[in-house]
């Protein structure tokens, strides 16, 4: 059975993206620091490169996912991904309230976490889910259904911007370290989230 | 030789649980954070960086650290010079090897001078921020744990906008047979000057 494991990009002071980011700059200011490693076309998720080995290793677990789990946040601000993340996988948006218009290409609204959760998960079968952006992974964290973080610490503070890790309730969240690997100066490390009959 | 901040931090990048003051100085639930000090004085990487940390040459920490820690009565570790970052110098004379400084930049001239070829070792998150603000810290040694606090005080807070670039230069995790309230990750940077 796959796993939930969210999927971020990080500066070593926890931010993944700079400040008044917002559709158009997605990564607010100075936010493209945290992407210097990837390269792009026409912001295409599905077309993202790295130029080093392990960066690509990475890149390729996150785009072998069955299905994508986000927030609406970044949904609208990723501009949709034109309705395809990756291959076509559904797209499970996460939003206390669905527009009027429907959802565009294999992306469908959910309210509420836990089936979020469980519509991603069977519809990536064996794959793991792709988890996306801060507050879903925040809210997968909370209602406990949040498997693994596979986090790309970027050797850089940004100061100030949008952080991973905030507004969350004060309990302790117990991980495990299972990889950690080193490409151009980015750390990538892979926690598995304990849990509560190992604790 | 270099100002290495040293701080232990749970990976959602705190240093302290919520509510620290001088009766709880590492918040509700902080003690969570110094498991693997448990490991200090053991062969292995914890015992390793553990000991680097004892062989720094003078301490450079803020008021709020120093009076948390009870003024570590005056020694921090082999009677090192400490120097205190404060907005306002106690009254009464300072204990032990401590001297007070008012100004970061001067903070770190006197710590540098102290420590002659050793290292300083920098400890506290605002005396961290202070010295990042004025571009005075050459490394940053962080123990990340592996756990989130969710809330309490943060290591990097209230810094300006615009990155500081950073080299890493140095990974070392414990082993994976390692107990888990143990595990930590140990991590080294090197601050790309501007």
């Amino acid at each position: 059975v796959g796993k939930i494991v969210l999927y971020m990009w990080m500066s070593l002071d926890g931010f993944i993206a700079g400040p008044d980011d917002r559709p158009g700059q997605g990564l607010g200011i100075g936010g493209e620091r945290l992407h210097d490693s990837l390269v792009l076309d026409d912001d295409d998720p599905a077309t993202a490169r790295s130029d080093d080995r392990v960066g690509a290793t990475v890149l390729a677990e996150a785009m072998a996912t069955g299905a994508v789990l986000t927030g609406r946040r970044t949904f609208d601000i990723a501009g949709h991904w034109g309705g395809d993340h990756h291959d076509g996988v559904p797209i499970i948006v996460l939003t206390r309230s669905p527009p009027a218009e429907p959802a565009p290409g294999h992306a469908r609204y959910v309210t509420d976490v836990r089936e979020a959760a469980a519509l991603a998960r069977e519809a990536a079968g064996d794959r793991d889910v792709l988890l996306h952006g801060a507050e879903a992974a925040r809210a997968c964290l909370q209602a406990g259904v949040l498997d693994e973080m596979a986090l790309q610490v970027v050797p850089v503070l940004l100061g100030q911007g949008r952080r991973l890790f905030d507004d969350m309730p004060g309990d302790h969240v117990e991980l495990q370290l299972v990889r950690s690997l080193e490409g151009s100066g980015t750390l990538h490390l892979r926690y598995r989230v304990r849990t509560a009959d190992e604790l | 030789m270099a100002i290495r901040l040293d701080m232990t931090m749970s990976l959602d990048g705190y240093v302290a649980g919520p509510d620290d003051d001088p009766d709880h100085p590492l918040g509700r639930g902080g003690f969570r954070l110094f498991d693997w000090l448990d490991r200090r004085l053991d062969p292995g990487p914890s015992g390793e960086v553990y000991a680097e940390a004892l062989a720094t040459r003078a301490v450079l920490a803020g008021r709020r650290t120093y009076e948390l820690a009870g003024r570590w009565g005056g020694d921090h570790h082999d009677g090192v010079p400490i120097v205190v970052l404060t907005h306002a110098i106690p009254d009464d004379p300072p204990p032990g090897s401590v001297v007070y400084a008012t100004d970061v930049h001067e903070a770190a001239s006197l710590a540098r001078r102290a420590a002659g070829d050793g290292d300083v070792m920098v400890h506290g998150a605002g005396a961290a921020q202070a010295l990042l603000r004025a571009g005075q810290l050459d490394e940053v040694e962080l123990h990340v744990v592996p756990v989130l606090l969710g809330r309490g005080r943060r290591l990097f807070d209230h810094l300006p906008a615009g990155p500081v670039e950073l080299d890493l230069v140095r990974r070392l995790a414990t082993p994976e047979t390692e107990d888990p309230p143990q595990q930590v990750l140990h991590l080294r940077y090197r601050v790309r000057l501007p």
